[in-house]
């Protein structure tokens, strides 16, 4: 029943995912996952790289989420080997190739919490605290949330979520999620960090940057959310922080939800509460340092 | 002349400078209304009220003459509201 860091017993875990059962916890939840071999190979070297730390455990529970990485048919797994990464529940999948088994763990675990979890009002958003607050780092087209908040931990933030921010509608804090922070072409190259690459993926290439010591550490505690910031990247734009409206905010966060709608009252009292209580900043950058510089700015 | 209701206890607002959210119980729904509609609504909140009834107070509830808004527009919000399920109607004047 006990649980293990994921880099101590390999072997352990490999015939608990091929059983099925194979327990992932990192923050509020606990994933089980399921693989066939050649897509356990495939992935083992990205979880270790990634989350050494995960707790893991072979026990079978359930699970809050329950990805299976495999091939797509019998004929896939040996003929131009394929994966797919099924996030528990129908949903219609391009199959990748087998090499790309870490990418279709990632897409199925995301595919989950953001189609399926009603325990919380879901953001597309990255979070970082910055001393006693989380940002919010919603995401706008090819806005730089990732790039921004990979550059954030860098510059001593505590990473809470690289893909969504998970609000307790009953508190209205932000719950941690340190997923690897997903980077994308360009930005891979800032970033010494960057532990895995992964080349010709549907989004280019692929790097991602582990959660630092500090993120996993506050794994568990809730956050204070201080400010929503909407990044703006672009070559050669001079550093500008537009205040924004709340309610143009609680329009912006309202179409960045996956699960608004499902929630209910209780999700648009929390979405009115947070664009009340957190003021949002438009930052507009031509470099990764002034972004950076800029969301200090805002948490002053 | 169609006399208008409306279900305030199945709502719930958020009001803002320029803009009222306004969370539908009944539909799930959340809308973002205008001053003018949100200040229709709340008329009729008050107490049915008929079109030609809305037409003179809302105006008069922000200071504004009735020429001051543009022609039928009026009509339009109360339109605009009952097909979103805000405003029904219940009946006729004379």
């Amino acid at each position: 029943m006990t649980t293990a860091p994921f880099s101590s017993d390999i072997s352990r875990w490999r015939r608990a995912a091929l059983r099925g059962t194979l327990s992932l916890e990192l923050g509020p939840f606990r994933a089980t996952l399921g693989c066939d071999r050649p897509s356990w190979a495939a992935l083992v070297p990205h979880l270790e790289a990634l989350y050494p730390t995960m707790a893991a455990s072979d026990t079978p529970r359930i699970g809050d989420q329950n990805l299976t990485v495999r091939a797509p048919n019998i004929l896939r797994r040996y003929l131009r080997p394929q994966v797919v990464g099924l996030p528990g529940f129908d949903l219609p999948l391009v199959p990748l190739p087998q090499r790309l088994a870490p990418l279709a763990f990632e897409m199925a675990w995301n595919a989950a919490v953001a189609l399926d979890c009603y325990r919380f009002l879901i953001l597309h958003a990255a979070v970082v605290r910055i001393g006693d607050q989380a940002v919010i780092i919603a995401a706008d087209t090819g806005g730089g949330k990732s790039t921004l908040a990979a550059a954030l931990m860098e510059a001593g933030a505590i990473l809470l979520s690289d893909e969504f921010a998970l609000i307790d509608a009953a508190s209205g804090n932000v719950h941690p999620f340190p997923r690897a922070i997903s980077l994308k072409n360009e930005s891979i190259a800032l970033f010494a960090a960057t532990r895995r690459h992964y080349v010709d993926t549907p989004k280019g290439t692929l790097g991602y940057m582990p959660p630092s010591r500090e993120s996993l550490s506050v794994q568990a505690t809730p956050a204070r959310i201080g400010r929503l910031v909407v990044p703006h990247f672009g070559v050669g734009k001079s550093a500008q922080n537009i205040p924004i409206d709340p309610e143009k905010a609680a329009i912006r966060l309202l179409r960045g939800s996956p699960n608004y709608h499902a929630l209910g009252e209780a999700g648009f009292t929390a979405l009115m509460r947070l664009v009340t209580s957190a003021p949002m900043h438009e930052l507009h950058y031509g470099s990764t340092e002034d972004g950076v510089a800029l969301v200090h700015e805002v948490c002053q | 002349m169609t006399v208008w209701e409306t279900r305030p206890d199945d709502f719930v607002r958020q009001d803002f400078t320029d803009v009222v959210f306004l969370y539908d119980r009944l539909s799930g729904d959340t809308h973002a209304l205008s001053p003018f509609a949100s200040a229709l609504l709340g008329l009729v909140s008050e107490a049915p009220k008929s079109t030609s009834e809305l037409i003179t107070m809302l105006p008069q509830a922000f200071g504004l003459a009735a020429d001051d808004f543009p022609d039928g527009a009026i009509n339009t919000w109360i339109d605009e509201l009952d097909a979103l399920g805000l405003l029904r109607p219940v009946g006729t004047s004379a």
